[in-house]
């Protein structure tokens, strides 16, 4: 179950509420129509931050990793404009925003483990 | 909430080569999108799609796992990792998207 102790578990749901709200602004502020560059900066952002995160130790890896940040960047919304970008027929634009998020992302998390 | 999920995910299964709680997590996540763009309205959208399911799956623990393997010098398993993490949403996402579309008609 979910809580290691009662405080990780509530800094875990204030904080992933808070990435959660932090996503969301900068989607609404950042994303164009068929260019979603809100979603790809707050995934290389948040992939960046976890590979910092990732050698702290549990209850901040909990906290600060699964909570804020794993709340801060998304799949799904990643993978729904991609579906969008090839149903309007955007075929070059959907790959090159697979590639460039994955690629991205990866050597954003790489980055922040070698720096940590 | 997702993000709560996401962690319960993560506590109960944790072994294998593979993050199975994490892809399964993106998994679930990209199908419920899928069948709140074709039936949702757009509060639904808001808060289910982008604040549910966008908490339940994770760009970062994706990058995360995958630059943890190509540290650790398996670059086979980080390319798996990849290919089974697009694959398995970008497919979850389109099934329940169709799925939905022909329950509306």
């Amino acid at each position: 179950m979910i809580a290691s102790t009662p405080l990780v578990a509530a800094a875990f749901v204030v904080l992933a509420g808070a990435g959660t709200v932090v996503r969301a602004e900068v989607g609404h502020r950042a994303n164009r129509d068929g260019r979603p560059l809100g979603t790809f900066a707050v995934n290389i952002t948040g992939s960046l931050a976890l590979g910092l995160i990732a050698g702290l130790g549990d209850a901040w890896t909990t906290v600060l990793g699964a909570g804020l940040v794993g709340a801060l960047t998304t799949f799904s919304t990643f993978v729904g404009e991609v579906a969008s970008l090839v149903e309007s027929g955007e075929r070059a634009r959907a790959a090159t925003y697979v590639v460039a998020t994955m690629g991205a992302c990866v050597a954003a998390a790489w980055l922040g483990l070698t720096l940590s | 909430m997702g993000a709560s999920v996401r962690w319960s995910m993560g506590e109960a299964v944790q072994d294998g080569s593979l993050p199975w709680a994490l892809l399964l997590g993106n998994v679930l996540g990209c199908a419920l999108l899928g069948v709140l763009v074709v039936r949702g309205d757009v509060v639904r959208r808001e808060l289910v799609g982008l604040g549910f399911c966008g908490g339940l799956t994770s760009m970062s623990g994706v990058a995360l796992a995958v630059a943890i393997d190509l540290d650790t010098g398996s670059p086979a398993d980080a390319a798996v990792l990849v290919a089974v993490a697009l694959v398995s949403g970008v497919a979850a996402f389109a099934a329940a998207a169709s799925l939905a579309r022909r329950g509306a008609t």
